[in-house]
């Protein structure tokens, strides 16, 4: 049994390092620009080493949202590595809710030392099309190097988001606000965004 | 505490003292969960609790002022969900105040006058605690604005929750569709407990649950007021198994722990996602922290542990302590085998040597925790003659918990330029005569001065001195330089993997179809180490180097 739920709730996962904790404070600060109160919780270990890291941004018109999206409660999941996208997919997307992620793993210190294996990607996806309703997949890192700077892959995946229509700003609003926060990298994130956006459009128009 | 023990008697004087502690339930980025209500119940001061950024804000302005009224300290309780929480907070008018220093009569003076009357001073300051200070703590507590009821009054059932419990308990009950069912005690002062407003609360209730993180603060200070109260009140809380005795609570420990009260159903997962988690979530790995590409301290570990193979075969006793270098424990390095508290690294050393055991002991100790707790016991070792090896992570910044100045810094921790301290000067003046720096980069030259030091017959320090690499990228990024990540030669890789057997920088990635090891450039800052490691000489600079 659940009651209405009163938040927009949307996680990014990925790993330590990637900037998915700068990505969620874009799309935070957009959405109290959007007249939202927003709160952006954090699990991680230590994030800058390599961890696993995942962020829970929720939205909501009335009282600040507690800081912890609850098992099943992500309208949205975005991930900056497979593995992390789907362990959080698993806990945390709702049943019928929308998928992005990078598909470059990013491999962890006990696959390099041979005591545990990678999955295949395309097993991790199918599990995510099993949940989500749409899953968004692309290598982050690819189109952030044709954007001028491996930095700039949190941004694709911005973009990407952006596409969907699923988050209450608008496109302008996300880029405006990257553009503030980090001026003299604009040109290159910007461009950043741009090509996950048209990543995703193209993704979504082929379905 | 020793200092707070003393000021809770003395009082402040003038002014006002607020101090906030970020307790950490399930210790995330701790070694334990320490719950600051007991200190607060020890130190007779009070206790207060935001749930949120918002409230974080505006109870320490509540704080300084209840701090002015008591002339005591105030502290501000904080747990992990309200420190690394981002939300938006609105500001009220932000007052400009006049800071100039005020002469106040004497702590001590105060002090042997009331020795001399009373011949008894400790009691007598104790007493005007409770005398004085306890009621007006209570008088506060039941009229602070952040204890808060809701209730309609015809509710059986009720909830006392505090902090970000708080959150939780609303979320719960929307979730379980109890809201207006449940009458609900939002508490943001827990110390002295609202004895009022929990008489009000429980008056007309049959049953209450306790929310609280971590230990059962409020739930044994209420079973003290109920036996008065309402002898015959069912509680639930921790003791009754409803809640947790450790670790986080969430959304949905609260909802189970409702469920089960009041026979609502609940489950965190329909059997659709159990079956999806049952069968994916066993060919998800781990992905345990590493330390970065490229940090010093791998190489100072990668080092050391050669220096320690050839001095004795590899044994040792190694004793680690609180910072990145931390990480150094884990697989391949596993450079230490004990680790305590922030600057305990050297204490235990000096315990183990003076047990007489004849293996080599190396301590490692961070450039900033050596600043904060590693000088007396380094005294202790010098002088007591400990045969101890310290070697002091030195990469500039305090980095684990985000980059902070240290005193070898040369800057404070509001951004003044000030004068470096030595810690090669400091080592020496706490009589330790072997005292070297190295770079941890040239893995030879650090390996032969470590082996130095082992060898040498006293307490000997070798100062491991290179950049953090990741505020090193950080500095580069605002200067516009990018890393040039290695390359490995597959040509010349012989799928040896020792360079992640031995080494294990996250940027030498197994590949598993070719046999060989490669460079992920994400994450490499072409640092080169692993190009000293690498038996074939297959890893190189982009330049060919
Ligand atoms: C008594 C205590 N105070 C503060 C902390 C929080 N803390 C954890 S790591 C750390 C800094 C470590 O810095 P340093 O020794 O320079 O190591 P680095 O992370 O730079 O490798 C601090 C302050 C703690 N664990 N214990
Ligand atoms: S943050 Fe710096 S010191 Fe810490 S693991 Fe990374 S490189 Fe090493």
């Amino acid at each position: 049994m659940r009651g209405k739920k009163k938040t927009l709730d949307l996680m990014i996962a990925g790993v330590g390092g990637q900037g998915n904790v700068s990505a969620s404070r874009i799309v935070g600060t957009a959405l109290i620009e959007a007249g939202y109160k927003v709160s952006i919780g954090e699990t991680f270990g230590m994030s800058q080493r390599g961890g696993a890291v995942v962020s829970h941004i929720r939205a909501s018109k009335e009282l600040p949202p507690p800081p912890l999206i609850p098992p099943m409660g992500a309208d949205i999941v975005v991930g900056l590595e497979p593995m992390e996208t789907l362990r959080t997919v698993l806990h945390y997307l709702t049943p019928g809710g929308t998928v992005i992620t990078s598909v470059r793993p990013i491999t962890p210190p006990e696959v390099n030392l041979g005591q545990a294996k990678y999955p295949k990607v395309e097993e991790l996806l199918e599990a995510m099309r099993k949940l989500a309703s749409k899953v968004i997949s692309f290598d982050v890192y690819e189109l952030a190097a044709r954007a001028g700077s491996l930095q700039s892959a949190n941004m694709v995946i911005l973009g990407a988001l952006s596409a969907t229509g699923k988050i209450p700003c608008d496109e302008e609003l996300l880029k405006k606000t990257i553009a503030e926060r980090w001026p003299r990298a604009k040109e290159v994130n910007l461009k950043a965004f741009e090509l996950g956006r048209d990543e995703a459009l193209k993704q979504l128009k082929g379905e | 505490m020793d200092p707070l023990m003393h000021i809770t008697y003395f009082g402040l004087g003038k002014g006002a003292m607020v101090l906030a502690s970020g307790d950490d339930p399930q210790g995330w980025s701790s070694a334990n969960e320490q719950d600051t209500r007991l200190h607060g119940y020890t130190l007779e001061l009070p206790v207060l609790e935001p749930s949120n950024p918002q409230e974080a804000k505006d109870m320490t302005i509540e704080a300084f002022k209840i701090s002015e009224e008591l002339h005591a300290p105030v502290i501000l309780r904080l747990v992990t969900r309200v420190c690394h929480t981002s939300a938006d907070v609105t500001f009220g008018p932000i007052r400009k105040i006049e800071r100039r220093p005020v002469v106040f009569s004497s702590f001590m003076d105060a002090y042997f006058k009331a020795m001399m009357a009373k011949k008894a001073p400790i009691p007598f300051l104790h007493e005007r605690i409770h005398r004085d200070r306890m009621p007006k703590m209570r008088e506060i507590s039941n009229n602070f604005p952040y204890n808060r009821l809701e209730m309609d009054g015809d509710e059986k059932l009720g909830v006392i929750s505090t902090s970000v419990c708080n959150l939780y308990v609303d979320e719960a009950l929307s979730v379980l569709g109890l809201e207006g069912k449940v009458a609900h005690l939002k508490m943001g002062m827990s110390n002295p407990l609202p004895d009022r407003i929990i008489a009000e609360f429980v008056d007309s209730l049959d049953e209450v649950l306790v929310v609280e993180e971590t230990e059962p603060f409020v739930e044994h200070n209420l079973k003290a007021l109920l036996k008065d109260l309402s002898p015959g009140l069912k509680l639930y809380g921790k003791e009754s198994g409803h809640i947790p005795l450790s670790g986080e609570l969430n959304t949905s420990i609260v909802a189970e722990a409702l469920a089960k009260i009041t026979g609502k159903p609940y489950s965190r997962y329909t059997q659709e996602v159990s079956s999806l988690i049952a069968e994916y979530e066993p060919k998800i790995t781990a992905r345990l922290v590493t330390l970065c590409a490229g940090c010093p301290h791998r190489a100072t570990f990668y080092a050391a542990k050669r220096a320690l193979a050839r001095l004795s075969g590899g044994k040792f006793i190694g004793v680690g302590d609180i910072g990145c270098y931390g990480l150094g424990a884990s697989p391949p390095l596993m450079a230490f085998h004990h680790i305590l508290c922030m600057g305990g690294s050297i204490g235990l050393s000096n315990g183990i040597a003076h047990t007489g055991i004849d293996v080599p002991i190396i301590a490692y100790i961070g450039d900033s925790t050596f600043f904060h707790a590693g000088i007396p016991s380094l005294i202790d070792a010098a002088y007591n003659g400990a045969k101890i090896t310290v070697i002091v992570m030195d990469n500039g910044v305090t980095a684990m918990t985000g980059f902070q100045p240290h005193p070898a810094t040369g800057f404070t921790a509001t951004g003044r330029p000030a004068k470096k301290i030595s810690i090669e000067e400091i080592c020496r003046a706490c009589g330790v005569e072997f005292v070297e720096v190295v770079d941890p980069y040239d893995l030879k030259g650090t390996e032969e001065t470590i082996l130095k030091a082992l060898e040498f017959p006293d307490a000997s320090v070798v100062i491991a001195r290179r950049l953090c690499a990741t505020e090193q990228v950080r500095r580069w990024r605002r200067e516009g330089i990018t890393p040039k990540p290695f390359i490995v030669d597959p040509e010349k890789c012989t799928g040896c993997k020792l360079c992640i057997t031995t080494f294990g920088c996250p940027a030498l990635v197994w590949d598993e179809e070719e046999r060989k090891t490669r460079i992920d450039v994400t994450l490499c800052i072409g640092c080169g180490v692993c190009a000293q490691i690498c038996p074939s000489n297959a890893i190189h600079s982009p330049g060919g180097d």
